[in-house]
Order: structure tokens, then C-alpha cells, then sequence
């Protein structure tokens, strides 16, 4: 193992009308004092922070730092696992998510996710990014979810390779295309937020490459929210990153700040691979 | 420092060792496998060299007769093809249901009692659960029927179905359920469209060892279905079936009917090799 710190990630070059429209985004979704339980253990304290629309925001940080924890409490994934408790406020659109009485199935539509491990449904490729869509019945033609499907698939830059085989199982498909898949699949129902859970951690450097061409292009529709443990990822791919560590939010800064100059002294040791 | 020539050598002491012991248990856990598997294909063998003398088509397709002018088992053929589909109708959609309630909604101390039943319930010895639906059913209407028998069966069913279908659910990948949860799917959608069809061709196979667990069962039967000497299409009324045939034909004292009763057991094995084949064709992975 070498021992010097890797080089700082290059971020991607911005001009002055990109820094200008990052600055200016409105807020998406807006988290205040939230803390996070598992049973008894405390996962996130008192997490503050703005979430802008039509920006890629990075979580970055240590295993265990609480990223992906706080990433599920934006779409209430959480709630699947008993004994866990979220308190504070998170409001998408300045609405509280964890109101009593909120939809949660209709959160989930607004708020797409993709995991970290590819998870198409055994089911015909076709259907799986179908699936969303006849759930929440947004289609009322089949000409019209013929379409949506093939839309969602040509968003998520995979259209070409399947086109001629939507009926055969999606189980058939790569690692990389699976992961796409997912991605087609949040994509069909036209979520406003998409979070994406190490999106690709389990894929190749032509796959990874792909996913994150991807994201460029989705980014000025979506508000994407992306989890990673590869840095120079979150630096190719981000507006504005976060960081956090053991359940706090360290830094949440513009990205070209945070892998240049960053305010905390924590956040410049993680990011240079002093610890982590 | 990494030496290649250190695992190829090996000729000190433990390494024999350890590889005369491995070899000595690969070749027990072998015979184990060899013995279990002669036993039964001499079982199978014996039967079916036993029985294939008195099989026809008469012997398939006729009624009993009495000794000495031939006769057959059509009858019983039907009765247990009859018992067999209504066990299966009413044991398997509760069977189904209770392992996806324990899988999907089970926790508390409510399910712990249901897993904790279902585990007893599959070890009760099958003529008790003949002396309970002899009380519950046939007593009360004053009438053996086929309907009792399939009741009998159906509670043998249950909860070995119960089981297997709950194991099987819990085997489908949590990321799976999330995944459908995340696009704004209720939680009963995702059960039905997503987890059940991912977990089928296991619950089918579980399905499949209760059926077969049931067609061998006779102790249920002499309560309940009793025995009938003619093709039953009445449900409320005494039917045959193959197992009581075989028991009936073997304690009598004619070698002839014994005979048939070794035919009529190669017809049972057969019927629920078929049975097993098809399930298993029909519920193969397509996707």
C-alpha cells in the first residue's frame, strides 16, 4: 500500500452562469434538527441542512457515518425497518415528511430511490420499468406506458441495448444494465427527487463512467441526491457536497470549495485520505 | 515472505493428517449417500417388480369385484385424484396465506404462537387429525364423505405449506421489497406482485412435499372418506381412495387381492411422481 495521500480529486470546470444558477437554486427539500435512532442507538444528530433543486448534492464520509441512514429518511425507507424513530423536521415543497398523516406511498412516488445492489424484479425488462407506473396507474393507454417505458429507458441511456428483447427477463442483463434498469425504472414515474444509495459501487470503470454521463444529463430535470464512498466521484459529479461523520453533519459546502479549500480541518483529513 | 513451494510440498505430519481424515469422511458421507439412495430404489424396485403383473387397463379402469373375478382400482384412482384436489383447494390458499402473514406481517407474540402451532401440527400423528374431523364433521351429519376426507388432508396440509411458504418468502432479498416500496408501491402490492411471484417456484415445491405427504396417508381416511365400492362423484357421500384400497386389500386374506394391493401401491407412486413432475414443469423459472 502507498502511503502518500492520494492527489485531490479534480472537480468538474464550471463558469460564472453555472456557479450563478447553483447559488440561486431553490430549496427542494429542507431538513432541521433531525436526529435518528435505531432502537436505542442514535444514528444522526441534529442534522441541519438545504437541499436545492436540480442540483447533484454528494454525501460523503466514513462507513457508518450516518450518509446512507440520512438518505433514507428523505423518502421514509426507513420506516421498514421496526424500531427505528426520526425526529425533527424534514419538509419537501415545505411540507413535513414525518407529519402525522403524510402519504407515504405518495411521498415514495415524488422521491425516487436507486440502491446500492442492482434490484430488478423478476420480471420481463419491459415490466419492471413498467412497474411504477401501473402501480400508481399514470398511464391510461397501453400506447401511452409503451411509451413512458421507452422514455425512461432512453433517459437512462439504455434504450439501444434492449430495445429488442423488453419481453426477455431482466435478470438476463449485465451488472451495469441492471443498475440502469433501476435507474429507467425511478425514472418512469417521474419522481421530483432522486436518491441514489451508492448507485456504483458494484459496477466496472465502464459502467461506473456510464451511470455518471448519466447523472450530467439527468441533473437539470431531477433533484439528485447520490451517496458515495468514491471521492473523485463525488467531486466528477457534484454541485454541492456534504460530509459527514460519526452521525454529524461535518461540512456541507459547494463542491469545488470542499475538494479545494474546505472550512473544516476534519473535512480536508477525510478528503486527502488522512483517515477514513 | 509468500513461498509457493510451502503449499505444494506438505510432507510434514499434520498435513497427511488432515488429508487422511478428509478423505476417510468424503468417503463415509459417500456410502451414507449410496445407502440412502439403494434403500429406496430397492423399495421401488421391489414394488414395482411385485406389482406390474396385475396391471391392465381393466385393473385401471374397472371397480372392485369380488375375489376371483378380477376387478380394479378406477374407482380409487378417481376417489384420491378427488380427495387430492380438495385438500389442495382448501389447504393451500390457507397454508399460502398464514406462511405470508408470518413471513410479511409476523411479528408479536400472535405469530410466535401461530409459527409455534404450525411446528406441532406438523408433527401430530395423522390418525388424530382422522379422530378430530370424524368428531367435528362426520359425527355431527352422520355420514362419512369425501368432504370430511378432504378436510382430514387439508389439515395435514396446512401447516407443512405454512412453512415452507413462510421460509421461502423470507429467502427473497430484502432489496427486492424495498425497491418496489421506493416507486410508491403499498405494502400489500408488493407482497402479491413482487415477493410472491419471486418466492413461487419454492412455495410450489413446498406445496408439492405436502401433497405428497397427504396422497400416502390412509389413517385420516378410514374416519372420514371411509371407502366406496363404486365411482363417487358426491361429495357429501363416502369415497375410495387408494391408500385405504392398499390397506384393505392387504390385511384380507386372498393372495389375489394382495396382488392388486401391490399393484394399486405402484399406481400411487406413479400418480405422485406425475404430480411432482408437473409441478415442476409448470412452476419452472421462465423469467
Amino acid at each position: 500500500m502507498s502511503t502518500t495521500a492520494p492527489p485531490t480529486p479534480v472537480t468538474q470546470p464550471r463558469n460564472e452562469e453555472q456557479r450563478q444558477r447553483e447559488q440561486n437554486a431553490p430549496v427542494k427539500i429542507s431538513v432541521r434538527r433531525l436526529d435518528f435512532f435505531y432502537g436505542r442507538a442514535q444514528a444522526l444528530h441534529n442534522i441541519t441542512l438545504d437541499l436545492s433543486e436540480r442540483i447533484v448534492t454528494a454525501f460523503i464520509g466514513p462507513s457508518g457515518c450516518g450518509k446512507s441512514t440520512f438518505l433514507r429518511t428523505l423518502n421514509r425507507m426507513n420506516d421498514t425497518i421496526p424500531g427505528t424513530r426520526a425526529e425533527g423536521e424534514i419538509l419537501l415543497d415545505a411540507a413535513d415528511i414525518y407529519a402525522p398523516g403524510t402519504d407515504v406511498v405518495a411521498l415514495r412516488r415524488k422521491v425516487g430511490m436507486v440502491f446500492q445492489k442492482s434490484n430488478p424484479f423478476p420480471k420481463s425488462i419491459f415490466d419492471n420499468v413498467a412497474y411504477g407506473l401501473r402501480i400508481n396507474r399514470l398511464t391510461s393507454t397501453k400506447a401511452e406506458l409503451q411509451e413512458r417505458v421507452q422514455e425512461a429507458l432512453e433517459d437512462a441511456a439504455l434504450w439501444t441495448e434492449v430495445k429488442d428483447r423488453l419481453k426477455s427477463s431482466a435478470l438476463g442483463l449485465s451488472g451495469g444494465q441492471q443498475q440502469r434498469l433501476c435507474i429507467a425504472r425511478a425514472l418512469a414515474v417521474r419522481p421530483d427527487v432522486l436518491l441514489m444509495d451508492e448507485p456504483a459501487s458494484a459496477l466496472d470503470p465502464i459502467a461506473t463512467q456510464k451511470i455518471e454521463e448519466l447523472l450530467f444529463k439527468l441533473k437539470r430535470q431531477y433533484t439528485i441526491i447520490i451517496v458515495t464512498h468514491n471521492m473523485q466521484q463525488a467531486a466528477r459529479v457534484s454541485d454541492r457536497t456534504a460530509f459527514f461523520w460519526l452521525g454529524k453533519l461535518i461540512e456541507f459546502n459547494a463542491t469545488e470549495k470542499m475538494f479545494t479549500n474546505p472550512d473544516e480541518k476534519l473535512t480536508e483529513d477525510y478528503i486527502t485520505g488522512r483517515f477514513g | 515472505m509468500f513461498k509457493p513451494e510451502s503449499m505444494t510440498t506438505g510432507n510434514n505430519k499434520a498435513d497427511s493428517a488432515r488429508r487422511t481424515v478428509s478423505v476417510m469422511m468424503t468417503t463415509l458421507t459417500a456410502a451414507c449417500a449410496l445407502f440412502a439412495v439403494v434403500i429406496l430404489l430397492l423399495i421401488l424396485g421391489y414394488i414395482a417388480a411385485r406389482g406390474i403383473g396385475s396391471l391392465n387397463l381393466q385393473f385401471l379402469t374397472d371397480i372392485p369385484r369380488p375375489v376371483g373375478e378380477g376387478g380394479g382400482i378406477g374407482n380409487a384412482i378417481v376417489g384420491s385424484l378427488v380427495l387430492l384436489v380438495l385438500s389442495s383447494v382448501i389447504g393451500m390458499p390457507l397454508g399460502i396465506a398464514t406462511g405470508i402473514y408470518l413471513a410479511e406481517f409476523g411479528v408479536g407474540r400472535f405469530a410466535g404462537v401461530v409459527r409455534f402451532m404450525a411446528d406441532t401440527l406438523t408433527g401430530i400423528p395423522s390418525i388424530v387429525v382422522g379422530v378430530f374431523v370424524y368428531t367435528i364433521i362426520v359425527l355431527p351429519f352422520r355420514q362419512f364423505s369425501a368432504f370430511a376426507g378432504g378436510v382430514a388432508l387439508a389439515l395435514i396440509m396446512i401447516p407443512i405449506v405454512a412453512r415452507t411458504t413462510e421460509e421461502m418468502i423470507r429467502l427473497v432479498p430484502a432489496s427486492l421489497r424495498e425497491g418496489a416500496l421506493a416507486l410508491g408501491a403499498p405494502q400489500w402490492r408488493v407482497t402479491l406482485g413482487v415477493v410472491l411471484p419471486a418466492a413461487m417456484s419454492g412455495i410450489a415445491t413446498g406445496a408439492m412435499l405436502a401433497v405428497a405427504r397427504v396422497s400416502g396417508e390412509t389413517a385420516p381416511l378410514l374416519f372420514t372418506a371411509l371407502n366406496y365400492n363404486d365411482f363417487n362423484y358426491y361429495l357429501d357421500q363416502p369415497i375410495a381412495s387408494l391408500t385405504v384400497q392398499i390397506y384393505n386389500y392387504s390385511i384380507s386374506p386372498y393372495d389375489e387381492w394382495h396382488a392388486q394391493a401391490w399393484a394399486a401401491t405402484l399406481v400411487l407412486m406413479t400418480l405422485i411422481l406425475v404430480i411432482n413432475i408437473a409441478v415442476r414443469f409448470f412452476t419452472r423459472k421462465r423469467v
